[in-house]
């Protein structure tokens, strides 16, 4: 092996050379928060037209968990009777399918009236994937600028608080949740009213910032939107406090909070925009009138 | 390796169509059915496949492509994942001569290592950007399934890679 130049190719090292640059250079312009520039024009385009198939796949999903849920039974046992299995089978799916279709109702229903007293308005979404990177903890939903959601619109279950939008094609759009590190969330405790940080850290846990150490913070502490920033809401349910170091020397406590929304079991979510109250205007991605 | 310059496009198209799929079943398929957590970096996989497999003057804008592509599905974008990719495939144009798989073993060590090394890489250039480290172990625990998976996975994807990436044998006999 020799560490020699003329190992490589004159052009390779100048493409190598101009790819990294122009690689640092978009790493410098990189945010990597909510403030991050909206997606290119072309990416939009690309989104829009790969999203629909990622839209189908997560329709389907009931049908695959049936069919390997099938597929396990039927290694395992005899064929009775043919007909009779069919009847039953036949049945079953109809039952499965009309489960189904009680329990979105009932989802529905449920995040429809969480949050009447919210003044936003309310745009219903499914979650149609999650980033393929699981560095981040980012998900993509089947509405998007035609729907009235613009960046930086709150989002939430009838759990609590899911996260934010970060951008935004025609259809679809992204959400940084609040299990993502880049997602940082100013909280209340609500029994306390002492104010934090909240920060997603990469894993189904939230780590909860600069709670002096003076305040009293108990296991089971529900912690809520402070509603500063003009972004969230005032009084979202996020979560519950799961542990505490109060150590001796330190300014503020070590708190990890359980977020309420079962991110697993994820389907259906609501957006809150204000989008909707100017008239039905145009607007931009980034909610400004056109 | 060397190819025309349509036979170097309909390749790189190919593979960027594979690339289309294998991400919608990370992003959504393996999401829904399993866990939000197994995601699996088919575009790494890809860039290593590219830095090891096909020596060629253009690799490193196909490496870009790559990523770029990967920035459809990810928040992450294009530009950090390029930038390893240009470091990974450096170092592996220095070590191609000594990297022979012989076993599906080896070359599942091999990958799981290397998944891994560009995991730390990129969660140590983040936080530098971000100045905060404090979710990198929790982060590069919850990946090790997923790098588990996608080592194991990795001589299949190759095998197909490797078809389309297949130089045209009366060329290579011309070279």
């Amino acid at each position: 092996m020799k560490f020699a130049m003329n190992d490589f190719d004159k052009n390779r090292i100048v493409n190598f050379v101009f790819v990294l640059i122009v690689s640092i250079w978009g790493l410098a312009l990189k945010k990597f928060d909510f403030s991050d520039s909206n997606r290119t024009l072309f990416q939009r385009l690309i989104i829009e037209t790969v999203a629909p198939i990622q839209e189908g796949f997560t329709s389907t999903k009931g049908f695959f968990q049936t069919l390997a849920d099938n597929y396990l039974y039927i290694v395992n046992t005899r064929k009775e009777n043919k007909v009779l299995k069919k009847q039953i089978e036949d049945l079953n799916e109809i039952i499965f399918q009309y489960e189904g279709v009680k329990k979105e109702n009932n989802r529905l229903k449920e995040l429809l009236k969480f949050g009447e007293e919210i003044k936003y308005e309310k745009v219903l979404a499914q979650v149609i994937g999650w980033d393929s990177s699981g560095e981040f903890q980012t998900l993509r939903i089947n509405k998007g600028l035609n729907d009235g959601i613009v960046r930086k619109s709150a989002v939430i279950t009838s759990q609590g608080l899911v996260g934010i939008v970060q951008s935004v094609s025609a259809n679809y759009s992204d959400i940084i949740t609040i299990l993502d590190f880049n997602n940082k969330v100013d909280v209340i405790l609500d029994r306390t009213r002492a104010h934090g940080i909240l920060q997603g850290n990469a894993n189904q846990i939230c780590n909860l910032n600069y709670v002096v150490r003076s305040e009293s913070v108990e296991i089971g502490d529900v912690v809520i939107t402070s509603g500063l920033g003009t972004i969230y809401p005032k009084g979202i349910r996020i979560g519950t406090v799961v542990d505490v170091e109060n150590s001796k020397y330190a300014l503020t406590q070590d708190i990890l909070v359980k977020p309420f929304v079962d991110f697993n079991k994820i389907e259906e979510v609501v957006v809150l925009t204000t989008s909707m109250n100017t008239g039905g205007e145009k607007m931009d991605v980034d909610g400004e009138k056109k | 390796m060397r190819y025309s310059t349509s036979e170097l496009l309909s390749r790189a198209l190919v593979t960027v169509l594979l690339l289309f799929v294998l991400e919608i079943i990370s992003a959504t398929v393996l999401t829904n059915m399993f866990s939000f957590r197994l995601r699996l970096s088919f575009a790494v996989l890809f860039c290593l496949f590219l830095s090891i497999y096909v020596q060629i003057n253009f690799l490193p804008f196909l490496i870009l492509i790559i990523q770029w592509v990967h920035s459809i599905f990810s928040f992450e974008g294009w530009a950090l994942g390029s930038m390893i990719g240009i470091i990974f495939a450096v170092g592996l144009n220095y070590l191609k001569d000594i990297i022979h798989f012989g076993t599906y073993i080896s070359q599942v060590i091999f990958i799981f290592i290397s998944l891994s090394l560009w995991d730390i890489v990129r969660s140590l250039i983040i936080g530098i950007k971000l100045n905060s480290f404090e979710f990198l172990i929790n982060h590069y625990l919850s990946d090790v399934v997923s790098n588990i998976i996608l080592a194991l996975a990795s001589p299949y994807i190759f095998i197909l890679l490797k078809v389309i990436w297949a130089e045209n044998s009366q060329k290579a006999l011309k070279a």
